[in-house]
């Protein structure tokens, strides 16, 4: 957990730090200069745009990139799963796993692959166009974007639960008086997909407990924190947008901390996004050790 | 009361200046320029001496618990951009407003200069969190 923070901290906050500083050059330069202004406020935000742009930019590409990969791994694993699961016969009805889950899984994955980050991307790029050309505003354009972003996300994960509730498994050890305050806390401090974040972990949670009657819990552990690593990257990647953004408010223009503001705010829907696929990729993980685990036992 | 009286002496020169530039604009118009000049510096340099500097120091005193050297740093380059201003103007009225540029920017640059010391070491603090 410390070596990941620290690699996030590092690269981003180094990236912020060179913001303010510019910043403060260009307060200085405003001082010297107040007749070239308005040009030092040009220079400065593409010095902010192509030092700020580019840790958000990555994200983008690695949730990208984890999308493909899951979505590949799915086309290769879901005939075999379905072939066993047709072979090993009566032994699943206890776990009431439905195979329509899992292309389901796979639909959502390959959605966002081709729709849903595209959509951000353009969302992000609305962003700039409207902050460096207050004249043509997209603003509406790139909040529509986001807004049905996570209209779509949510109702994915929505029909998620349904699936898993529905199989009627156990519910999650968590979801006792003591996770309430917790889940209340993230729900309201997360901007945009907070309370969507706990619902559909109380989801993912649902399951995998049920699921831990089978493997070990040191196991759903290690799947749960591989696949929610990146949502959590992403997540204090926005977080350190806002926070500069914040920061540098009291001295700063306003479009450079409005920019700093949309960027975290795409960021936020990018880590539902990567939050859908990292749903499916703990489905399928799960799913695949309790299929190895029972060919094993039944043999 | 000192304080009012001085007050009152600087409002009775100050009409005393407009009369008698007046005057002059009437006797010799070759000569006020120089003469509006003169007074100026004069009393430019009455007024900081008597009010403005005076002024200052209390000023300084009441702030004396700041940490560091910023209320002197911030409240002298103000008096100093304030003094530099008023003779930058004199010399734009005059009709050379090319040269009252550049002196604005001399001395936006000498205050900078007073500041650098501190700039530098925010800049470093900052810079310590870049990772390369």
């Amino acid at each position: 957990m410390m070596p990941m923070l620290e690699s996030v901290i590092g690269t981003v906050l180094s990236s912020f730090i060179i913001v303010i500083i510019s910043t403060f050059m260009a307060l200085l330069l405003d001082f010297l200069f107040p007749s070239f202004s308005r040009w030092t406020r040009t220079f400065l935000f593409f010095i902010v745009l192509t030092v700020v742009l580019y840790p958000a930019y990555e994200h983008l590409q690695m949730i990208r990139s984890i999308t493909q990969t899951v979505a590949t791994m799915f086309i290769s694993v879901y005939p075999l799963l379905t072939a066993s699961i047709l072979a090993s016969g009566g032994s699943f009805s206890m776990l009431n796993f439905q195979p329509a889950m899992l292309l389901f899984a796979n639909g959502a994955v390959i959605l966002s692959d081709k729709i849903l980050i595209p959509m951000l991307s353009a969302a992000l790029l609305f962003d700039i166009v409207s902050r460096f050309h207050p004249a043509i505003p997209f603003t509406r354009m790139s909040d529509l974007l986001r807004g049905s972003l996570i209209g779509l996300v949510s109702a994915l994960v929505a029909a998620y639960s349904i699936f898993i509730t529905a199989g009627g498994t156990i519910s999650w050890a968590l979801t006792g008086v003591t996770s309430e305050p917790i889940k209340k806390l993230i729900s309201q401090n997360i901007p945009l997909v907070g309370s969507f974040m706990t619902d559909s972990l109380g989801a993912i949670g649902r399951y995998s407990s049920g699921a831990s009657v089978f493997i070990g819990a040191w196991l759903i552990v290690t799947i749960w924190s591989v696949a929610l690593l990146p949502t959590l990257k992403t997540l204090l990647t926005g977080f350190l947008y806002r926070w500069t953004a914040a920061l540098i408010e009291p001295f700063a223009n306003e479009d450079i901390t409005g920019i700093l503001d949309d960027i975290g705010k795409t960021l936020f829907v990018l880590c539902a996004v990567s939050f859908l696929v990292a749903f499916a990729f703990i489905y399928t993980a799960l799913f695949t050790v309790i299929l190895v685990k029972l060919i094993t036992v039944v043999k | 009361m000192a304080l009012l009286g001085i007050l009152m002496v600087t409002l009775f020169q100050l009409v005393v200046i407009y009369l008698l530039l007046l005057i002059v604009s009437f006797a010799s118009k070759s000569l006020q320029p120089i003469i509006y000049a003169a007074i100026f510096f004069f009393f430019l340099s009455y007024v900081g001496m008597t009010i403005i500097i005076p002024f200052g120091k209390t000023f300084l005193n009441l702030f004396e618990p700041l940490p560091g050297s910023y209320a002197k740093l911030l409240i002298g380059s103000v008096f100093l951009y304030y003094f530099s201003e008023m003779i930058v103007k004199h010399v734009a009225e005059a009709g050379y407003d090319s040269i009252a540029e550049v002196a604005t920017l001399a001395i936006k640059i000498a205050i900078l200069t007073l500041w650098l010391p501190q700039l530098s070491m925010l800049i470093e603090t900052l810079s310590k969190f870049i990772i390369k």
